[in-house]
This record gives C-alpha cells, sequence and structure tokens, in this order.
C-alpha cells in the first residue's frame, strides 16, 4: 500500500471521529443564559413616544417578544416593567427607548451564542432540560394612563415597533389606525373605527368587538396577514383590502367586503358558518 | 537531478500545458457562460413576476438575491470540482504516464501547472462569467423596478455570517476549498476514471457523514467552527496528498 493511500485511510478515519471531539467541547463550554424572570421597573412622568428598537428574530418568532399596553389610572405617569437581563429601558428627549441590553450587544459582537430561558428557582439545577430548545417568551409591561395610551395610539409617529406584537387591552376607542409592520393582538377592546395594515403579520383579537375593521392583507415570500379570531370576537363590518389570500371565522362576522387592491387573484375562505349567508 | 522549482521553466511548461488545452477549456467557458445566463433569465422570470409586490412606494429586497446565491454557489462548486478532476487526463493512458514521468521539470512543477491552470484558471474564468451577468442583470433591471433594492451578488452571499463579513469570506472559503481539493486529490487517486471514482467515493463518505451526524440533533456554532477548521485543514491536506500521490506515480507493465 502507498504512503498516501495510507495517509488518506488515517485522515478519513480522524474525521468521522471529529465530530465526537467537537460535540464535547461543545459539553464543556460555559453557556450564556438570559433569563426573563430577572425583572426591573423603569418610571416615567410622561412620554411624547415609545420605541421598541429591540430585534430577536434569530432568537424569537414574533409572538415571543411583546409590548404590552396596559391602561392603569391608578398610575402617576408611566411605569414598565422589562426583563432586565434582555432589554433597557431609557427616555431620551421625550421617547421612551427599548433597547437591547449592552451586554447583549457585546455578546453578538463577539459571536457569543445566548439562550433566552426563564429559570426555574423550584428546579433542580442539575436536572437536564430543553431550555435551550424552546426560548422563554420575553414581554414588556407599560402601564399608563388611558389618555396618555390613547394619545399614542393615535399619533402613527408616537409609537414604533422594530419587531415584535403589540398587545393592546381593555381599551375603549374611537378609532385605532395601526400601520406598522408587526404583529397586533387586541384583547378585551371596544373599537368603533379600525384600520389595520400590518403587512404580512398576525392580528389576534381576543374578547374584542369592533364596529367597522378595514384590514389590508399582503403576502410577502412565503407569509401573508393572518387573523386569529379567539373567543369573544366580533366585527361588525369588516372590509378587507386584500392582497393575499385570507383564512377568516365567519361568526366572529356581521358583514364583510372584500376589495381587491391587486391583479392577481384571491382566495378568502370562511371557517365555522354556523347560519344561512349569501356569499355573492 | 531537476531543482525542485524554477521560474522560468515553470512558466514555460504552463505554457505547454494551456496550448494543449486551450481548445477545451475556451469550450468549457461557452457552456458555463451558456448554463449561467439559462439560470439568471429563469430566477429573473420567476422572482419579478409578482406585479403588485413592487408596485407600492415601499423599498423592497431583491427577490432574486437568495435564489441567484444558491444556484451560482452550487454551479460553482460542481463544475469546480469537475475541472479539477480534469487535472491528470493526459496521465489516464500509460503512455501518457511515461510522457509525464519523462518530461524534464520537477514534479512539484509539473503538479502546480496543473493547479494553477485547472483550479485557479477555472475559478478565475468563473468569477469573470459570474460578475459580468450579474452586472448585466442589475443595470437592466434598475430601470424596470426602482422600488427593488437590486444588487450585484456574491458567491459568498449564501452563509449566515453576514454580520462579519471577514468571518464570512473565511467560511465560505474554506467551504468552497474543500470539495475541490477533494477532486483534485481523486483526479490523482482514480487516474483512469477521475471523475466517476471521485463522485462515488464522496458520495460513500458523505452517506457515512450524514449518519454519524444525525446522531448530533442540533449543529451547534462550534461545532461548525470545529468541522470548518478541520476542512481548512484537510483542504491543504488534500493538495499536499495530491502532489504527494503525483511524487509516487509509477508505471507498472502488467503481463
Amino acid at each position: 500500500m502507498k504512503t498516501t493511500t495510507k495517509i488518506i485511510i488515517g485522515l478519513i478515519t480522524v474525521s468521522y471521529l471529529l465530530p465526537f471531539i467537537g460535540f464535547e467541547i461543545e459539553r464543556t463550554t460555559e453557556k450564556v443564559f438570559l433569563d426573563t424572570s430577572v425583572r426591573a421597573a423603569f418610571k416615567a412622568k410622561e412620554a411624547k413616544a415609545i420605541a421598541s428598537y429591540a430585534v430577536y428574530s434569530d432568537q424569537l418568532n414574533t409572538d415571543q417578544y411583546r409590548v404590552m399596553l396596559i391602561p392603569d389610572d391608578k398610575v402617576g405617569g408611566i411605569v414598565v416593567d422589562y426583563p432586565a437581563e434582555l432589554v433597557e429601558v431609557s427616555l431620551s428627549k421625550g421617547v421612551l427607548q427599548i433597547n437591547k441590553t449592552k451586554r447583549i450587544a457585546e455578546l453578538e459582537r463577539n459571536s457569543i451564542s445566548y439562550y433566552i430561558t426563564e429559570i426555574d428557582s423550584q428546579k433542580d439545577p442539575n436536572e437536564e432540560d430543553s431550555t435551550e430548545d424552546v426560548p422563554a417568551n420575553v414581554t414588556v409591561y407599560i402601564k399608563a394612563p388611558t389618555k396618555t395610551i390613547k394619545t399614542l395610539l393615535a399619533n402613527q409617529k408616537a409609537f414604533y415597533m422594530a419587531f415584535g406584537t403589540l398587545d393592546l387591552r381593555d381599551l375603549d376607542l374611537e378609532t385605532l389606525d395601526i400601520q406598522k409592520n408587526i404583529s397586533l393582538s387586541l384583547r378585551r377592546c371596544t373599537i368603533k373605527n379600525a384600520t389595520i395594515n400590518i403587512g404580512p403579520q398576525l392580528l389576534t383579537t381576543y374578547k374584542t368587538r369592533i364596529n367597522n375593521l378595514t384590514l389590508y392583507t399582503k403576502a410577502y415570500s412565503s407569509i401573508s396577514t393572518s387573523i386569529d379570531e379567539q373567543e369573544g370576537t366580533y366585527v361588525n363590518h369588516l372590509v378587507l383590502k386584500a392582497a393575499s389570500d385570507i383564512i377568516l371565522n365567519h361568526t366572529a362576522y356581521g358583514h364583510i367586503k372584500v376589495e381587491k387592491i391587486n391583479t392577481m387573484p384571491l382566495s378568502i375562505t370562511l371557517n365555522n358558518i354556523q347560519e344561512n349567508a349569501i356569499l355573492k | 537531478m531537476i531543482d525542485f522549482f524554477d521560474c522560468k521553466r515553470f512558466m514555460r511548461y504552463l505554457g505547454k500545458l494551456w496550448t494543449e488545452q486551450r481548445r477545451t477549456m475556451f469550450l468549457s467557458a461557452a457552456i458555463l457562460l451558456g448554463i449561467m445566463f439559462i439560470i439568471e433569465v429563469w430566477i429573473c422570470l420567476t422572482a419579478y413576476n409578482d406585479p403588485y409586490g413592487y408596485g407600492d412606494c415601499v423599498r423592497t429586497a431583491d427577490p432574486a438575491r437568495t435564489s441567484i446565491s444558491f444556484s451560482c454557489s452550487l454551479l460553482f462548486v460542481a463544475s469546480s470540482c469537475i475541472a479539477a478532476s480534469r487535472l491528470f487526463t493526459d496521465g489516464q493512458q500509460k503512455a501518457g504516464r511515461i510522457q509525464v514521468l519523462t518530461m524534464p521539470v520537477s514534479m512539484f512543477e509539473n503538479w502546480l501547472a496543473r493547479i494553477v491552470l485547472f483550479v485557479g484558471g477555472y475559478v478565475l474564468v468563473f468569477h469573470i462569467v459570474f460578475y459580468a451577468l450579474e452586472v448585466c442583470r442589475v443595470v437592466l433591471l434598475t430601470s424596470i423596478y426602482p422600488n427593488v433594492d437590486l444588487a450585484v451578488q456574491s458567491l459568498s452571499s449564501i452563509t449566515s455570517f453576514q454580520h462579519a463579513p471577514l468571518m464570512n469570506a473565511l467560511y465560505t472559503l474554506v467551504w468552497y476549498i474543500y470539495p475541490i481539493s477533494l477532486f483534485v486529490l481523486g483526479s490523482m487517486v482514480f487516474p483512469r476514471k477521475p471523475l466517476l471514482g471521485t463522485t462515488i467515493s464522496v458520495f460513500i463518505l458523505g452517506l457515512i457523514a450524514v449518519f454519524i451526524l444525525a446522531f448530533f440533533s442540533s449543529f451547534s456554532e462550534i461545532l461548525i467552527d470545529t468541522l470548518t477548521l478541520w476542512a481548512a485543514f484537510l483542504s491543504m491536506a488534500n493538495l499536499w496528498l495530491s502532489y504527494r500521490r503525483m511524487c509516487e506515480l509509477e508505471v507498472i507493465d502488467r503481463m
């Protein structure tokens, strides 16, 4: 056998053993876990605008990073309750800013992986679990007087989110106009006129009543606008400004009108029809 | 005894090889241009067919970006491997091997000239053809889709380390060189049927590797780093082994 043949066989053998060595190195390397249960609070008297610049698209799904606006007339100002290891909150020129922490920025700069997790103090720390596989949800709670929230929502430029889901709850609004590329969740809201253009994202409604809803649907790559009408949702008049297919829960709507805004043929699927319906 | 390396002699031998292979290489370049032109036209026809997506005033990312990077990277690896397996075509027959052995150049010069011509030369031609077609695509489509961020793509756009350009370039380089080096070595180990012999060997070895890697549920960064480092080492080892194999070349007269 030629010398080169012997070397080739040796290299092939070592190559097959390598993944095991790499795996062992990984097992002994320290992992960075960021705990969502470590919370901090930030208080501000007032804010002209709120901007969430934190983007966790590599670690989290859109619905796992939420900014929740909670109306609370008892708090004298704005109180932000946030996971201190994930984000930091500051007030600059009247704008309440939510950014990734400096530590995360440093980890990302050095290409070090980190895992977003919720550490359960009751659990045995030596116990093997799957915290790396399923990241924990990151939620920022913003409590503010109802008037402040309404003022912020009334101005398109007063609220910005680079990534995630905007969670609105317990609101009674005359108009709601959301034109942003973010997921939106409405819980226990009553809205007279709503115009929602959230790009190819998800609109979730729970115990929410809307008199007139104008919803824009759009598709980008393989994702498109979708709506999840959960328990207690009712929309009296729905106008779909449709540029992509959508599935609707028939019982959640009084009247549905479709206005096509592009030339491509569309599919509107009606699920759960429980009464007589005129479709054309 | 011939010196290990003499620049003048090397250049003359390179010239000789070029003269012998010129016709085949021009033909290969023309075939490559044709294939890549068809790929670009096909991707453009399928990627830009949504009139709504580019009609509004919002700027959109180039929808053909991923398809072009992916298909051209694949074409680059496949065609470079085919070009690399032609490294020792003149040694397929006994007469050819005798000619290689009796050529008044050192084995290193002989090997290096082949690497320069069949690997380096081909990589250069591929890049010229690829970037020429990409520039044409961008120039032609910019006026048609003013809202689309059209940009000349590169063969390194396929990796996921876009935030670190140096890291990206290194990883891409290693994973492009590694398969090519395998076929360079294969052309020396299987001189009679280099493409077939190497492809079958790589397929069998790859299949075993896939079974082994299937044990690991996730490819963590450290595992990928380790494999990339090893691939870089193997690439160098493959090139050195191909040279060593050429030095071991012998003509056996089987009775």
